[in-house]
């Protein structure tokens, strides 16, 4: 219910039709009270019944004004979208409607009092009483000549009797002009009468006082408008009598003014009247004036105050329909639903806009599936890219490097991810053994610019890292540039140490067969020839000659000996044995191998530091028995002429990355290595001693990686070198997994 | 008989208004005939608007009703009887008539020219066959200035001031 009276509020207030009606119907009801004022006969009687009407209507006028301006405050309030633009259309339509509107009312009620007053003057008024005067004394003159008359009259019938009366009274009347002539009684009864209209049954007769005074007086005569037939004298006279017989009697007399005299006296006493009414009504008739001016007036007002809402609300609404929109599109909603509105260009403008949003809207829906697609396959990429094995790298056209997959990370094993965006040399001075490797792009990437843009280079770059180089199989391309887009580069590399590696092994494995076998071929019979030689001359030389002998094919034979063994060595290097599995506790090995140097004097002191508790390893133990021979002959030649020397074996797990390692350390107090062969320390023939052949690090190298582990060499701060061999343990853990053991055992 | 009404009226002369004093219906040839007697008291205005020569329009209302006991009163004969008052200047004469009957009256001053309208006699009011012998009747009446007559600009002063406001109140009694 209060919403359906809200609704048909708001509909009246708002809507064009009821305004359009509710206007008319004021301005006819004002039409007709103006009407009413001016003129008593036509609408006099609506006049009253007008006022109310119009009264009324200011009222509702006022509760709608009411209405809509307790709306527009509190949407100024609260700062709803329009309601300032509203609000200031009001102000200057009320302004531009009143203002005028007032001013033609001011100088209206100016006009109205002074015109109303200049019907009033002093010396018309005078003039106004003079000519009544005047008229007066025109109808005394013709009363009293009249009475004059009526006399006479009154005399000829004396001796009439009643009964011959009438006809007397016509004659008379014929003969003075009368109009009516009535013969009375002193008490007032009709004797007889006679007169001029036949058609009137009740004669005229004198009232009450007149008879008394004509009694007394013996005549009386006024002037006196009889009914409508207007301005008569009436002469009332005492019929004297002489006969004792008939009784004094009233001659009454009803004379005609003379019909010019009788015009002009009512065209006197008819503006004389209307004058003095109007002077009477000065006052009121202002007032009535001025209450329909005013009627008027505030009816105009309110009507324009209430268009003025009207129309400002009218025409801000497809301005707040803008303004909501453009909020709505700024809040990044362009799905707002625009309602139509009207005609003009303001509606255009608000069509045109929501033909815009809807654009801008499945332009954006566009770019997302666009975006969402570019994700998809930059994800799909990316995912390519972690699986690869091979190390991807990306760079602008700057250089600057804008992609590296999880490879690269691992070969070149740095963390990218920091770098990214920076340039190759802030990259080779963060991580200083990528030089090799950023001096090999800059110089492909720089000669390539200018040369072909889609020629592709491959170069290998060897990576300086401290458990030995790692060898890299770079391929380079030139990224051409795409709609904007500059062009940029890619290189891919591949760690291909292990297949150099294998490739190096393999070649020596040849070289120290071959040259085993054509070295082996040739000692037996230089051995042979030498211990004939010897067998068959030294008895018989002298003495002399028989001792240089002796001392030469010793020598010759001793040093064919050690060949043998050199020769020996450099087989067993070529010829690897299948290698077999086994879980080991690695310590118990360990001091195994070290008791047999501690029973015999080898001039240096052995100290062993094992972990406690060391979890088993899967290795094969004369692989292992190898190794620990080569790394402590190693470290007892390189303490031979130190004085004090001492060999610290540790053994300890460690974890490296996410990988548990067995670290096996033997350090020395000798000579260290000399920084020129740190890098090749474990090549073949590489030494820094008389004797050897320079196989056993790099045999130590060979069974390292075929454990999967690694190895490296440092000098120490105090002086003297250690290797370091770690070895993973995940593959064999005892402590977690028995029955793995127990097969692996088998 | 004259004489006697004559005398009664100035005696309360104080407070302008009209005022009925005495109402009665008599039974004549089975016709009630009704007589009224009004004391007009104007106020200075009113007297004024005469003597300038406006009209005035005296009414009286005349009303036979049966009161009902929980309805409202069922009303059986309405009828007004009105009187014009007019100054005219010329003549310097009052003149007096009655709206109904068109009978027209002159009088020098004021006082004399009321003396038509203060007495109403014999003015017949109701046939006695219509109104049913068992039932209770009520007359009522009232007098009073007829705004509507008034000059359009006077109306809306006569309707909002007092001393335009003269009439009687209701005058009632049992039939």
């Amino acid at each position: 219910m209060k919403n359906k009276v809200e609704r048909l509020l708001r509909q009246l207030s708002e809507s064009f039709v009821p305004v359009a009606i509710m206007a008319a119907f004021m301005v006819m009801s004002m039409a007709l009270l103006s009407a009413a004022t001016e003129n008593s006969s036509q609408f006099g009687r609506m006049h009253l019944v007008l006022v109310v009407i119009n009264v009324l209507g200011l009222i509702v006028l006022v509760g709608l004004i009411g209405i809509n301006l307790t709306k527009l405050l509190s949407q100024y309030k609260r700062n709803v979208t329009g309601s300032r633009l509203t609000a200031r259309l009001v102000v200057i339509f009320v302004i531009l409607s009143v203002a005028p509107v007032s001013l033609v009312y001011y100088f209206s009620l100016g006009f109205l009092q002074h015109g109303i007053d200049s019907w009033f003057d002093v010396r018309m008024e005078q003039a106004m009483e003079d000519s009544l005067k005047l008229s007066r004394s025109a109808l005394d003159m013709q009363k009293r000549e009249l009475l004059k008359k009526s006399r006479a009259l009154s005399d000829a019938l004396t001796g009439v009797p009643n009964d011959l009366a009438l006809m007397s009274l016509n004659d008379l009347r014929a003969e003075s002009g009368a109009n009516e002539l009535t013969l009375l009684t002193q008490g007032g009864e009709i004797i007889a009468s006679s007169s001029e209209d036949t058609t009137a049954i009740i004669p005229h007769r004198p009232d009450d006082s007149t008879l008394l005074q004509v009694r007394e007086k013996k005549s009386f005569a006024d002037v006196s408008p009889v009914g409508e037939l207007g301005l008569h004298v009436r002469v009332s006279v005492g019929v004297d009598s002489t006969d004792a017989e008939i009784e004094p009697r009233v001659l009454y007399a009803l004379f005609p003014i003379p019909e010019r005299m009788g015009e002009l006296a009512d065209k006197v006493e008819l503006a004389y009247a209307q004058y003095k009414k109007l002077v009477f009504l000065r006052e009121p008739l202002k007032n009535s004036f001025v209450l329909t001016l005013s009627l008027v007036l505030l009816v105009s007002i309110l009507t324009a105050v209430w268009a003025a809402f009207f129309s400002a609300q009218r025409l801000v609404s497809p301005i707040r329909i803008l303004t909501m929109g453009t909020k709505a599109v700024a809040a990044g909603n362009y799905d707002k639903k625009f309602p139509p509105t009207t005609n003009d260009e303001l509606g255009s403008l608000v069509k045109s806009f929501a033909d815009m949003t809807q654009r801008l809207a499945s332009a954006r829906d566009q770019a997302e599936r666009s975006q969402q697609q570019v994700e998809r396959e930059r994800s799909y990429l990316r995912a390519v890219l972690g699986r690869l094995s091979s190390g991807v790298m990306t760079l602008d056209h700057e250089r600057k490097l804008r992609v590296a997959n999880n490879a690269a990370n691992q070969i070149l094993e740095v963390n990218l991810e920091k770098s990214l965006g920076k340039g190759l040399l802030a990259i080779a001075q963060s991580a200083s053994n990528l030089a090799e490797f950023v001096d090999v792009l800059n110089k492909n990437f720089v000669s390539k610019d200018n040369v072909s843009k889609d020629k592709e280079w491959r170069e290998e770059v060897i990576v300086k890292k401290k458990g030995g180089n790692k060898t890299l199989m770079c391929q380079g391309a030139v990224l051409p540039g795409i709609k904007g887009m500059k062009r940029g580069y890619v290189v891919v590399f591949d760690d291909v140490t292990t297949l150099v590696k294998a490739q190096r092994d393999a070649a020596w494995g040849e070289v120290a067969r071959r040259l085993a076998h054509e070295i082996k071929n040739p000692l037996t019979p230089i051995q042979l020839s030498a211990e004939r030689l010897r067998r068959k001359y030294l008895d018989k030389m002298p003495p002399e000659d028989a001792e240089l002998l002796e001392r030469s094919t010793r020598t010759i034979i001793e040093q064919v000996r050690s060949m043998e063994e050199m020769v020996k060595a450099f087989s067993e290097y070529a010829r690897v044995p299948p290698i077999e599995f086994q879980p080991l506790q690695f310590d118990a090995l360990v001091s195994e191998v070290l008791d047999l140097y501690q029973a015999e004097d080898i001039g240096a002191q052995i100290i062993a530091d094992f972990q406690a508790k060391l979890p088993l390893l899967e290795a094969d133990p004369g692989r292992m028995r190898q190794l620990l021979h080569n790394l402590i002959k190693n470290a007892i030649e390189s303490t031979q002429e130190v004085p004090g020397a001492r060999i610290v074996i540790t053994l300890a797990t460690v974890v490296i990355g996410d990988s548990e390692l067995l670290e096996l350390r033997v350090k020395d107090n000798g000579k260290g290595i000399p920084e020129s062969i740190l890098n090749s320390l474990y090549e073949p023939q590489t030494t820094t001693k008389s004797k050897g052949g320079g196989l056993g690090l790099a045999v130590v190298k060979r069974i390292v990686e075929e454990h999967s582990g690694t190895t490296f060499a440092e000098n120490n701060i105090e002086g003297g070198a250690s290797v370091v061999v770690r070895l993973p343990l995940t593959q064999a853990d005892s402590t977690q997994h028995p029955e793995f053991l127990v097969q692996a055992t088998q | 008989m004259l004489g006697t009404l004559y005398a009664a009226t100035p005696l309360l002369a104080a407070e302008p208004g009209f005022t009925i004093t005495r109402a009665e219906a008599k039974l004549v040839n089975q016709v009630y005939h009704l007589s009224v007697h009004i004391e007009y008291e104007f106020s200075k205005k009113v007297l004024e608007a005469i003597q300038s020569g406006v009209p005035m329009v005296i009414a009286l209302e005349i009303e036979v009703r049966r009161p009902r006991n929980y309805m409202w009163d069922e009303q059986i004969a309405q009828l007004k009887q009105r009187f014009q008052l007019q100054y005219h200047a010329l003549a310097e004469q009052y003149i007096v008539e009655n709206l109904n009957s068109g009978a027209q009256n002159t009088a020098p001053t004021l006082n004399t020219a009321l003396f038509y309208i203060r007495n109403i006699d014999d003015l017949p009011l109701i046939d006695q066959q219509l109104l049913k012998p068992d039932e209770e009747y009520q007359v009522r009446l009232k007098v009073g200035l007829e705004f509507d007559s008034l000059p359009v600009p006077l109306r809306l002063s006569a309707y909002t001031s007092r001393s335009w406001w003269l009439g009687s109140g209701w005058f009632v009694w049992d039939l």
